[in-house]
């Protein structure tokens, strides 16, 4: 297998999936460390990646695209809510406004929020400055996370579904952190902390994700957000950039 | 809300912040090449729409796992399905039934062309320049590079099926592999 002690000659297999597991393994384990071997591993897929160009065109069955969205409403978030639900809103205007430059960015999260308020009639401002909606009973809620002061212009929204069990979280002025980091969003109960969410921003730093915790969202005290290694990590391993306290039922 | 401008990393983006109607689009846009790698690999319509399911539930859920860095938006839903529905071949044992019939196809295969994009052209020429270069594989090499990628078997495992030392399979898919790159250059696709 070694080619100068490099796996040169195992790569064709390895990127077609076909190298058994220890050599899999040995294989996976060298690439970690050797940026000639993957550069090569590289100009393979540029091959392999095309193989799927060879099968013939075949449209699915129209029944298929009602079942995945039915899938997906059933997964938990949409479970119970119509089209229009305010999630939906929220996060669509938010997505209109970005798109269209119509406000800076300042400006957006009070816009996004006012809307909020228009269009459910739930949210309420605890603080005209503060911008932390509160939550009622049974409906969406959406909580601003706050600057630490270690990125002073760093801003985010954690938007939490009616019945608590789903939530989305967004951030915005934070820098675009490359290929070996992301961030994590961690919720804490009884001062553990559990990672919820792993974010990638663009290079306007803009970013989003979907928040996934093995309990309610209103059994967690506050949420924080920080930056790990790609990937995540099981604790935090820096400062705290943003926080919120969560509303408790 | 009409997501048709949206280039697949901005649909993406959205899907992950939780918009079920990118999901959609995106489905639109590539629900026929995941539905289509998936009957050629697992032969059978309901196993194919289960996998189709399954690749889109998986960008619904798991959408951060994407990296433009790594390939495009096409490549990673061609990638996931080919994983997705070779795992179930694995699981359901039935290679032997399909091989022969998927080998036997590879030379054959009709004219049709993926992507519904600007770059549309440059995707059909790329389409024929692969059709072109694996039609110029010899026999013995398009066999395995088939079996490898598109049965999800292992080196011993053609070895065994073939009948040929572990060492053969390993150099013929070494040779197939260096002969494409010969054939198609260093081109990415779209």
């Amino acid at each position: 297998m070694a080619h100068n002690h490099h796996v040169v000659d195992s790569l064709p297999a390895y990127a077609l999936g076909a190298l058994d597991a220890d050599e899999f393994a040995a294989v996976e384990s060298h690439l970690d460390s050797c940026a000639s071997c993957r550069a090569e591993l590289q100009e393979i897929r540029y091959v392999t990646d095309d193989l799927f160009m060879l099968i013939p065109v075949v449209t699915p069955p129209p029944s298929l695209r009602q079942k995945l969205m039915e899938q997906v409403r059933r997964s938990g978030q949409l479970e119970n809510t119509p089209p229009s639900r305010p999630q939906a809103v929220w996060q669509q205007l938010l997505v209109v406004f970005r798109e269209h430059k119509l406000v800076a960015a300042s400006q957006l999260a009070l816009l996004v929020l006012a809307l909020v308020f228009l269009t459910t009639t739930i949210m309420l401002w605890n603080d005209a400055s503060e911008l932390q909606t509160a939550q009622q009973q049974g409906r969406m809620s959406a909580v601003r996370l706050n600057s630490t002061g270690v990125i002073p212009a760093a801003e985010g929204y954690l938007t939490i579904s009616g019945d608590r069990l789903s939530g989305a979280i967004t951030l915005d002025r934070v820098p675009e952190l490359g290929e070996s980091k992301q961030y994590q969003l961690w919720l804490v109960k009884d001062g553990v902390r559990t990672g919820a969410a792993l974010l990638t921003v663009d290079e306007k730093g803009y970013g989003g994700g979907r928040v996934h915790a093995p309990e309610p969202l209103s059994h967690y005290s506050s949420a924080e957000v920080t930056i790990e290694p790609a990937g995540g990590s099981l604790q935090p391993t820096s400062d705290v950039i943003l926080t919120a306290e969560l509303p408790q039922e | 809300m009409d997501y048709s401008q949206q280039d697949d990393g901005a649909l993406l983006e959205l899907i992950k912040s939780g918009l079920p109607s990118a999901l959609d689009e995106l489905y639109v846009r590539y629900s026929r090449l995941v539905y289509s790698i998936a009957l050629y690999i697992t032969r059978d319509t309901v196993a194919a729409e289960d996998v189709t399911l399954q690749v889109f539930a998986k960008v619904w859920e798991k959408g951060e796992l994407y990296r433009s860095e790594r390939g495009s938006v096409r490549v990673w839903l061609a990638t996931l399905t080919r994983n997705h529905a070779i795992d179930l071949l694995r699981r359901e044992r039935v290679h032997n039934r399909i091989e022969g019939q998927l080998m036997a196809e590879a030379s054959i295969l009709p004219e049709t062309y993926w992507g519904k994009t600007e770059s549309e052209v440059d995707l059909r020429l790329r389409q024929d320049l692969v059709r072109s270069a694996v039609g110029q594989l010899t026999e013995q090499q398009r066999q395995v590079l088939i079996m490898a990628y598109f049965l999800g078997y292992s080196h011993s495992e053609i070895a065994n099926e073939l009948g040929l030392p572990l060492g053969t399979v390993k150099t013929r898919i070494r040779s197939a592999i260096q002969a494409l790159r010969q054939l198609l250059g260093n081109q990415r696709t779209v």
